[in-house]
């Protein structure tokens, strides 16, 4: 049974036929001549009238314009004779990045999900994906985990599948960690009709002493704001001499400030607030989180949010309120939040806690995990905010992902390369055109053949 | 040869019909037109007196014993009006196609036009102007001339856009001229040849033949094209057969003055009406200017 990926195509190309048609019937034509010996005292005016028919005219050339149009149509609906798809297969994404307790707990856990289906594609990822032949996962990776990419490569593969089997699951085995989570995690995860199960596996903790990115971390050079500055106050407050090197600019780094960081160091730009600064969404309490600190107070997001780089703190409705970019060694930490000039909120010991972490070194990452709630709206494809909630004893919860049903497994966008079927059906549309255009240059030939023979029968008259 | 039962009906209506010149004639020979010549017919017209060089022989001899004076007798000639028909055959006068009515009309009022003439024992001649060629019929009185004009008309087809005026240059110049036509040939230069002729004291009479369908150009009329010009193509809507019925009715109008200025009798035939009616206008109104 064929398949027409867009059958609005053919639907427009039948409309342009009836169109075709419609004109073939309404026609300009020649009336048929008279002699009238006083035709001179007509009104000259063009020799065409327009005539309706109750038969088209020029029923060849009609034919030859519809079977190409239709053709045309029919080729841009891509129709394929693929047969119905059938079976179960699974992709199976496996998080091998650093914050994975056991890799053997994961491979377990990929070779318990993956029973049971006709079909298992497998794919790695930690800060890449990888899609691999077969289940031999490899051991975990030094580096930081990137669902975002591992989901892309998984739901490449489960398109590939898709066309092939009649129900494609996904499967996510994963500590979830909140530092290879972002935005786009969610972003892509709603190019899934379906659901995604979501297995939760053990988290590796901070004490297993997560390598840091960047050895040559300086401790004691700390350039602060002056204390009567209450960015400047808060560092001064939260910063000891166990800190990493930091300096916090409160304006735009300097190309200076951009190669101290890139010897190891922490470099902290808190923009000024500006004059123009009225974002209205987040007034009154609002509550900062990076994943193992909240603090809840009155800031406001600076209008010039960051937009590159790792989120390393969030508002409470999820929207980024800091990043960090990496810079060789060190990195640069951009936070985007007005803090309140007067009071000491700033100086309460949850805002120091968080202003700590802060000025934690670089790419050090946390051990915090995507909460429970929130990764079961993004396996359910409700992915609305994330959530994240301290994660110190790693579960193998399994997020109940359910049965997916039939369209949930079915991949948004079908591939859009034209087959071979296509292709035929295309220059089958040609050759046809073609041939339209032979015959109404035959039938122009044959016009003015008869009418030069009617002019020399005349004047022979 | 006899004469087609066609023309059967036209020359029954136009029996004992006379055509009478419109002026005096200046023919020599004896006929039943009022001669521009006075002399010896038997009928006494009046008395003049003798001027030298007069014939003696029309001398009144009793009165001028009783008189003592020379008085001569004049009395009024009669002469014959030799009458010319210069008849269009071009392609505008087969029409309609299916009937060809305007040719059967012109065919049949020179026919009867022309057994009036001949029948008052004028000379009757004839040119048919046709696209193969024009057809002289050579004026004579004799009775067999019509079976002769009815021959030549029967051999021509109308065809062709041949020009009329040059055929009046071998028609004698005084003699009667009848003109039939649909005047869409070269009619102002025909027009003014044949002014010259009246001027110069012919008759002149023009049979203007139009077919009803041409005045009104049925609906059915999509595409009009002049047969003796292919190039005229016209296509005809409401609209424009409105302008051109206008415009044909303003061409009629200003011929027919035209031609009466210029000294013509002129009249207006439809094609496929009594042709028997109209040579009995023709005639009849030339009977009472005499």
């Amino acid at each position: 049974m064929p398949v027409l990926a867009s059958p609005s195509y053919l639907f427009a190309a039948l409309g342009a036929a009836a169109v075709v048609v419609a004109l073939h019937l309404l026609a300009w034509r020649r009336p048929t001549p008279t002699p009238f010996p006083t035709a001179r005292f007509a009104p000259p005016s063009a020799v065409r009238a327009v005539s309706r028919a109750l038969r088209p005219s020029d029923l060849l050339l009609l034919l030859a314009r519809v079977v190409a149009l239709l053709l045309a149509g029919l080729a841009l609906a891509r129709p394929t004779f693929s047969p119905a798809p059938a079976g179960t297969a699974r992709v199976l994404l496996i998080d091998a990045s650093r914050r994975v307790a056991s890799m053997d707990a994961v491979r377990d856990s990929a070779r318990a999900h993956a029973t049971g289906a006709d079909a298992v594609a497998w794919v790695r990822v930690d800060s890449v994906a990888r899609s691999l032949a077969d289940s031999v996962t490899g051991e975990r990776a030094d580096a930081r985990g990137n669902l975002t990419a591992g989901l892309v490569a998984a739901l490449r593969q489960a398109q590939r599948l898709a066309q092939t089997y009649a129900h494609v699951d996904l499967v996510v085995i994963s500590p979830f960690a909140a530092e290879s989570w972002d935005a786009a995690t969610e972003r892509v995860r709603r190019e899934w009709r379906g659901d995604v199960t979501a297995v939760r596996v053990a988290s590796r903790p901070d004490s297993d002493a997560v390598p840091r990115t960047h050895a040559a971390t300086r401790v004691g050079e700390h350039a602060l704001p002056p204390v009567d500055d209450p960015v400047g106050a808060a560092f001064t407050v939260a910063v000891d001499g166990a800190s990493p090197a930091l300096r916090v600019r409160r304006d735009a780094p300097s190309a200076e400030d951009s190669v101290w960081a890139r010897g190891g160091g922490v470099l902290v730009w808190w923009p000024r607030p500006s004059q123009a600064n009225s974002d209205t969404g987040t007034v009154g309490v609002s509550i900062l989180t990076d994943g193992r600190e909240s603090v809840a107070g009155h800031f406001r997001a600076l209008s010039d949010r960051p937009i590159t780089g790792a989120a390393i703190l969030r508002w409470s409705d999820g929207t980024v309120a800091a990043t960090e970019v990496p810079l060789s060694a060190g990195c640069l930490r951009t936070i985007a939040v007005e803090v309140p000039s007067s009071g000491d909120e700033v100086l309460r010991p949850a805002f120091t806690r968080l202003v700590r972490a802060l000025a934690a070194p670089c790419g050090g990452g946390s051990s915090a995990a995507v909460d429970d709630a929130t990764l079961a709206r993004w396996a359910t494809g409700d992915v609305r905010t994330p959530g994240r909630a301290d994660s110190s004893a790693a579960s193998d919860v399994a997020t109940a992902a359910g049965a997916s049903s039939p369209e949930a497994s079915r991949i948004r966008d079908e591939p859009a390369l034209p087959d071979s079927l296509t292709r035929w059906l295309l220059i089958a549309a040609t050759l046809v055109l073609l041939l339209e255009w032979w015959m109404r240059r035959a039938r122009g030939a044959r016009a003015t053949r008869d009418s030069v023979a009617q002019t020399d029968r005349r004047e022979a008259a | 040869m006899s004469i087609p039962r066609e023309y059967g009906p036209i020359l029954d209506a136009v029996r004992g019909l006379t055509w009478p010149a419109r002026r005096r004639v200046s023919g020599v020979h004896t006929g039943s037109h009022l001669s521009r010549l006075r002399g010896r017919a038997p009928e006494l017209s009046e008395y003049r007196l003798y001027r030298q060089g007069d014939d003696p022989r029309q001398l009144d001899w009793k009165l001028l014993a009783r008189s003592d004076r020379a008085f001569i007798r004049l009395s009024d000639d009669r002469a014959v009006h030799p009458t010319w028909f210069v008849i269009d055959a071009s392609a505008s006068m087969a029409f309609p196609a299916t009937t060809l009515d305007k040719w059967r009309t012109a065919r049949a009022l020179a026919v009867g036009l022309a057994a009036v003439a001949q029948r008052s024992g004028d000379p009757v001649g004839a040119v048919i102007v046709a696209g193969g060629g024009n057809v002289r019929v050579r004026a004579r009185t004799r009775a067999d001339v019509l079976v002769e004009l009815v021959a030549a008309l029967g051999s021509v087809d109308p065809a062709g856009s041949t020009p009329l005026a040059p055929a009046l240059l071998n028609i004698p110049e005084r003699a009667r001229l009848v003109i039939v036509s649909d005047l869409l040939g070269d009619e102002p230069v025909l027009r003014g040849a044949a002014a010259a002729r009246a001027a110069a004291g012919g008759d002149l009479h023009v049979l203007h033949v139009v077919s009803a369908e041409e005045i009104v150009a049925l609906a059915a009329l999509k595409l009009a094209v002049d047969p003796e010009d292919a190039t005229i193509e016209r296509p005809l809507d409401d609209v424009a057969r409105q302008a051109y019925r206008q415009r044909f009715a303003e061409w009629r109008d200003n011929v027919a003055r035209s031609w009466r200025l210029a000294g013509a009798t002129y009249r207006e035939v439809r094609a496929g009406d009594d042709p028997a009616l109209e040579v009995r206008a023709v005639t009849a109104a030339e009977s009472g200017r005499g």
